[in-house]
């Protein structure tokens, strides 16, 4: 069950590509093995968190009366960049501190092979994996228990 | 009525929500993982090696120098000989391994010397060879090896500068003498191993100017002035052999004028886990995360049709040279639908020492067991002098009965056909 999150992502792998995949389950260079941290599951909890805490604040605090359906899909959107930006942020600062192996940064012949457009690419993948979670949570347990709003997304 | 059956509901779904996060933080980060437990098998087995000696090891090490009357003549002056044996000795006590660096002279007994190294290469004169006494109209290079080896013990590294010239005397039987030298050898080494598992030999073959009498398998002695060869040979535990010949190679004082290297131990031992790993991204494949230095799943063509990977490993401890450990020839596939496609020295001073990348047309499931094979070197053959006759400039560069004392320790290690071996599993 611990890799479960991970094996989730790592089907949309080929879109940040396999060496930042590998750095995310915790591989370590000089070790060569995955005993550095599992950022998979560190990310895939948060938003595991966050989707399973916004969705009763719009079915039960929140109650919009007017314009439900576009206030859904925002609040979906706004969980779903701030996961985007979390995976980001974090990802950058591992990146910045030097925190990826070089075995994974670069190919065999010196060029870098992690770099922005891979993490923007995984925070995309975080973003979408956010939302389809924050998507489910709501129509499998929340948006029936809402008075005013349980009739959205659907 | 209606209300509170919302309300219920309401209750109802954030009861079961709560419970189905609870339920996936706990799974996600409790529990001892495979990769975990993986690990700490691994840390386990490692302990269990003692296939490299630690790094602070420092041995005891005997220099022996022959100095029967056919070794008057590498000491005639100022020759090779002079200069590659006193360099070594001063490369063994400066690259600071040894805990003590004894001196003697050999022949049929065993002479102790100051342990003055200046004073020692000094008096190397036909002179003072023959002053030192001994029986030095024989060479028994078995029954020096069995006194070499009488007090010694794995902390004990013996070095015998010789000739290895095989001389039985006046009178005896050349070709028996070589056999039962042979066989002798054999014994003695056998018996020392038996106590010491992890026993090896090293030797090189160096050649110097020689100036003086050659004495053939009769005993009969004819001037000879031109170039000879010598040996130098290193009996000791594997890992303090190795601790020498890295640290000479790390401080860039190699032994001058070797021209052939012979090497025999037993071998026949696992690679120990930490001594190889697949290299990551070395091809299209994933590392199984529950063992992912040896084994892969889902190898695949990569974008170029070749499905291949690449595993690094740390032969540095086997004291075998670079030649040989680059030779594909000398691995064994237990898969004969893989191929070994090359083998690349990386760095001795590294945690590696070697890649060694396989390719096959085919995937499927495989546990590849990967060997490095013994191979007795060939040039013992080549500088082998079988006649035992006056040298000439034809058969100066050959020993009479070299091939005879390699045989014998050759066969002293012959109860494995490998060295090392270690397993990757593919697809499993």
């Amino acid at each position: 069950m611990e890799d479960l999150l991970g094996k989730i992502y790592s089907l949309f792998d080929s879109l940040y590509g396999k060496p930042l995949s590998e750095y995310l389950w915790g591989y370590n260079c000089d070790s060569q093995d995955y005993s550095g941290d599992l950022i998979y599951n560190q990310l895939g909890t948060i938003a595991i968190i966050t989707a399973f805490i916004v969705p009763p604040v719009y079915y039960y605090l929140w109650n919009p009366v007017r314009r439900q359906q576009l206030k859904y899909w925002l609040l979906l959107g706004g969980t779903a960049l701030v996961n985007l930006l979390i995976a980001y942020f974090m990802i950058s600062s591992d990146f910045d501190n030097g925190l990826i192996g070089d075995c994974l940064m670069y190919a065999e012949g010196g060029e870098p092979i992690i770099g922005e457009t891979n993490i923007v690419m995984f925070g995309i993948v975080n973003a979408l994996f956010t939302a389809v979670l924050f998507f489910v949570f709501s129509v499998a347990l929340f948006k029936w228990g809402s008075k005013t709003v349980k009739y959205y997304p659907f | 009525m209606g209300s509170k059956r919302l309300r219920t509901k309401t209750k109802l779904s954030i009861t079961v929500a709560v419970l189905l996060l609870l339920l996936s933080v706990f799974t996600i980060g409790c529990g001892e993982s495979p990769r975990t437990r993986a690990n700490k098998r691994h840390a386990k087995k490692d302990t269990a090696t003692a296939w490299i000696l630690p790094a602070e090891f420092n041995p005891i090490i005997n220099v022996y120098i022959e100095n029967s009357g056919s070794m008057d003549g590498y000491v005639k002056g100022q020759t090779d000989f002079e200069h590659i044996v006193y360099n070594y000795l001063v490369d063994l006590k400066q690259i600071e391994v040894a805990r003590a660096l004894n001196l003697f002279y050999i022949n049929s007994e065993i002479l102790p010397q100051k342990d003055d190294i200046n004073d020692f290469i000094e008096k190397l004169e036909p002179t003072s060879f023959q002053a030192k006494g001994g029986n030095r109209g024989t060479s028994d290079m078995a029954l020096m090896m069995k006194d070499i080896l009488k007090d010694a013990n794995d902390s004990i590294v013996s070095i015998l500068i010789s000739d290895c010239i095989f001389s039985p005397g006046k009178g005896k039987d050349a070709n028996d003498f070589l056999n039962n030298q042979e066989i002798g050898i054999k014994s003695y080494l056998g018996d020392y191993l038996n106590k010491h598992k992890h026993f090896a030999v090293m030797g090189y073959r160096c050649m110097s100017q020689f100036d003086g009498y050659c004495y053939d398998k009769n005993d009969r002695g004819t001037p000879y002035k031109g170039s000879r060869p010598f040996y130098i040979w290193l009996f000791g535990n594997q890992g303090a052999l190795n601790r020498i010949r890295i640290e000479m190679q790390r401080k860039n004082r190699p032994i001058r004028g070797v021209e052939n290297v012979f090497t025999a131990f037993e071998g026949g031992t696992e690679t120990p886990d930490s001594c190889y790993a697949v290299k990551i991204k070395s091809g299209n494949f994933d590392l199984d995360k529950s063992d992912p230095k040896h084994s892969i799943k889902n190898l695949k063509a990569d974008k170029g049709g070749r499905i291949r990977f690449s595993v690094e490993v740390n032969y540095a401890p086997l004291i075998l040279g670079n030649d040989y450990l680059c030779n594909k020839k000398l691995y064994e596939l237990s898969d004969p639908k893989f191929e070994l496609i090359s083998v690349e020295n990386i760095d001795e001073f590294k945690k590696y020492s070697h890649l060694l990348t396989f390719e096959t047309k085919q995937v499927h499931p495989s546990t590849l067991e990967i060997k490095l094979l013994k191979d007795i070197p060939k040039w013992p053959i080549q500088y082998n002098d079988e006649d035992g006759g006056a040298i000439t400039d034809a058969n100066a560069n050959k020993t009479y009965g070299i091939k005879y004392m390699t045989n014998g320790i050759a066969s002293t290690f012959s109860k494995n056909d490998y060295y090392t071996r270690m397993t990757i599993n593919i697809n499993k």
